[in-house]
């Protein structure tokens, strides 16, 4: 069992510094729940406080109908796997996944029965002798994970436990940590700013900025339907275009002006925001996934958008292709606004439309194209609020 | 005819030293370091081998020159020292005090370093403030009222009054170090410890504590230094032949009127094995206490 609710959970430290504002999460028993973020958005802050380790200056945090605001942190039932694993040095690999056994005074059998157990689910009978210090980061990883695990806790914390791997062991460990989690069903609230993780791992994504939660929904939803343009631009690398639009309704038919083309709404953007024909009219944002321009190849569209070629950056797997359009002015909230080493910088100029492409298609700097909107491909923002229309 | 072949020469002593020598470490100023190392080992050695070669002497021997090789090699003026001056129980009265301000610094500095770096508690602040203000007061200073308070809780005489003593005047620096040191470990690691279920005092004894050990041994080292070597306080507070320590007690081998500087650098140098020891023993602690953190 456990459900983690937390409600209207808010942090203010002594200097003022509001770090969590009204927090409202319910999290269901054997959810993986994950929270993300750019830096300082507070999502640290609220784990360290479902962990018991910061205080809460207002609202409730309950696991499974039981209050913990006031209960120590030894006693919550939960256990937290930290960024920097947080094994003790001194103590070997058994003595470390057994810590939290001893705490518990229980006997050395059973202790030596449940660590032997958890170091083989997690390969590391072989390490059990060893000091944390002999060991590679995947292994001390695998130590923490263990130390967690041991204690069968209501609910894992976890804060951003692979950002000290390298890139190909951090693939590897992504996949342990979600079995592990399958394996024993244990509700789990995990912490990163790695959206690939929160893609990967989540049942669910909570998205934060500022200490305030931005959006709550499924990987798919919250990368396909974004509930505002921050959510949309920090969500995917590189995050989605965000074009000026001028929305026109004319009976059933709705089209949305960007730069110098007019492009109709198709049945599925009409079917999934069905506010914007009520909107009818006016100043939009519109948004686009950059693999959603495609290249029609010679198919007949009236979706589309005459575009120059400015720049292409080639990643091996798929082309980034940087467009000017006619007539288009890039929004104000670019990528490059909200996470300054974006490698979309270059696409916060005036006018510049971002695609992503097959590593098949070969641009030449300076040319036209015609590029396509894919089915679908457009979200809808309102331009002063930002959020979702 | 044969054709003579140049006997290749061997390489002179030097010239193999030299090549063994980095060639990044051959500069004259790297030289000029290695001199300036040199002249600093030997005048730390030079005490103590002045020391030896001086109890080595016959008193005829030590007026004949006091520096140079001693021309005899006799034991008597040890044999002197050892029997005439009691420097058996003086080391043994020097190593229960040295050993019990070491132990009570040690628990001292440890519980306080915790409380400061680790706790919080109200008036932390300012009351580490106080322990640290006492550095600034001269140990002199204090003679008359500590020896009027030994005296009146009935101390004078007693192991007690220095080790109480001693323990309170290191208390400062110990708790300083200790507290620097407990703050630099990751905060994390407390976290965990409070995670998992430790206390407050599991959490001190099963991970503050064996993570504290080059710190605790640094500090032990610092402590048998101070309270092996302190004369004033040990004068002035042990003065029966029972309690004497081994810094005051080698005095009576100073007579008033002449003094057999054999027999007397004899029993300081017995007096200060002990303490050359504990250093020897300690040092590898007191290097990796010093490099602690250094590396990953």
């Amino acid at each position: 069992m456990g459900r983690l609710v937390l409600d209207k959970v808010r942090k203010q430290y002594g200097d003022g510094v509001v770090a969590v504002k009204g927090l409202d999460i319910d999290v269901a028993d054997g959810e993986f729940l994950v929270l993300l973020g750019p830096s300082g958005c507070g999502k640290t802050t609220a784990l360290r406080m479902v962990a018991g380790l910061e205080e809460i200056t207002d609202g409730t945090i309950e696991l499974d109908g039981r209050v913990l605001n006031d209960v120590e942190p030894r006693a919550r039932d939960v256990a937290m796997v930290f960024q920097n694993y947080a094994l003790y040095p001194h103590m070997s690999v058994r003595a470390n996944i057994g810590f939290p056994l001893k705490q518990r005074k229980l006997g050395k059998a059973e202790r030596e029965e449940r660590i032997g157990a958890v170091a083989e689910t997690l390969g590391l009978v072989e390490q059990l002798d060893k000091k944390p210090g002999q060991l590679s980061g995947g292994q001390r990883q695998r130590v923490a994970m263990g130390r967690a695990i041991v204690r069968e806790p209501s609910l894992f914390l976890m804060d951003e436990p692979l950002s000290n791997l390298d890139a190909k062991l951090r693939v590897q460990m992504r996949i342990e940590i979600h079995a592990v989690q399958r394996r024993f069903g244990t509700t789990t609230l995990y912490v990163t700013h790695d959206q690939v993780e929160a893609m990967t791992l989540g049942d669910r994504v909570a998205v934060m900025r500022e200490g305030v939660l931005q959006q709550i929904a499924t990987p798919a939803e919250a990368y396909g339907a974004p509930a505002n343009v921050f959510v949309a631009t920090f969500l995917g690398n590189p995050g989605m275009n965000l074009f000026d639009g001028e929305l026109e309704v004319d009976g059933d038919a709705v089209a949305v002006r960007i730069g110098e083309a007019r492009v109709p709404l198709d049945e599925a953007e009409l079917r999934s925001q069905p506010a914007v024909r009520a909107r009818g009219g006016g100043a939009v944002v519109v948004g686009v996934r950059p693999e959603c321009l495609v290249v029609p190849n010679g198919i007949a569209t009236d979706r589309g958008l005459g575009a120059k070629v400015e720049l292409t950056e080639d990643l091996g797997s798929n082309v980034l292709a940087y467009f000017s359009i006619p007539g288009m002015h890039r929004t104000p909230v670019a990528p490059a606004a909200v996470d300054g080493k974006s490698p979309a910088a270059a696409g916060a100029r005036d006018a510049w439309a971002l695609g992503r492409f097959g590593r098949n298609i070969h641009f030449d700097s300076g040319s036209s194209v015609r590029l396509a909107l894919e089915p679908g491909a457009m979200r809808f923002f309102d331009p002063d609020s930002g959020t979702a229309i | 005819m044969e054709a003579a072949t140049a006997p290749t020469a061997r390489p002179g002593l030097w010239d193999r030293m030299v090549e063994r020598v980095p060639p990044i470490h051959r500069s004259p100023s790297r030289a000029a370091q290695i001199v300036g190392m040199l002249l600093l080992a030997i005048s730390a050695i030079f005490p103590l081998l002045f020391m030896l070669s001086g109890a080595l002497r016959t008193p005829a021997d030590w007026n004949h020159s006091q520096l140079g090789l001693p021309t005899t090699s006799s034991l008597e003026a040890f044999t002197s020292a050892w029997g005439s001056a009691n420097i058996g129980l003086y080391i043994r009265n020097s190593a229960i005090v040295t050993t019990g301000t070491v132990i009570l610094s040690l628990i001292v500095a440890a519980t306080a370093g915790y409380a400061f770096s680790q706790q919080d508690w109200r008036g932390k602040r300012a009351t580490y403030l106080f322990v640290l203000a006492w550095l600034a007061v001269p140990p002199v200073a204090l003679m008359v009222p500590v020896y009027y308070e030994m005296s009146s809780l009935g101390l004078i005489n007693t192991y007690w009054s220095v080790i109480l003593l001693y323990t309170a005047l290191n208390t400062p620096f110990n708790v300083y170090l200790m507290t620097s040191y407990l703050r630099g470990l990751p905060d994390e690691l407390m976290e965990a410890a409070r995670i998992d279920g430790a206390g407050i005092h599991a959490t001190f004894v099963q991970v503050i504590l064996p993570m504290a050990r080059p710190a605790l041994a640094t500090l032990a080292v610092f402590n048998v230094l101070y309270a092996w070597n302190e004369f004033v306080f040990a004068l002035l507070l042990l003065q029966t032949e029972s309690v004497k320590t081994a810094t005051v007690g080698v005095l009576q081998l100073q007579g008033r009127f002449s003094v057999n500087y054999p027999v007397l650098v004899a029993g300081l140098l017995l007096t200060s094995l002990p303490v050359i020891g504990v250093y020897l023993f300690f040092q590898r602690y007191l290097v990796r206490a010093i490099v602690a953190g250094a590396v990953k």
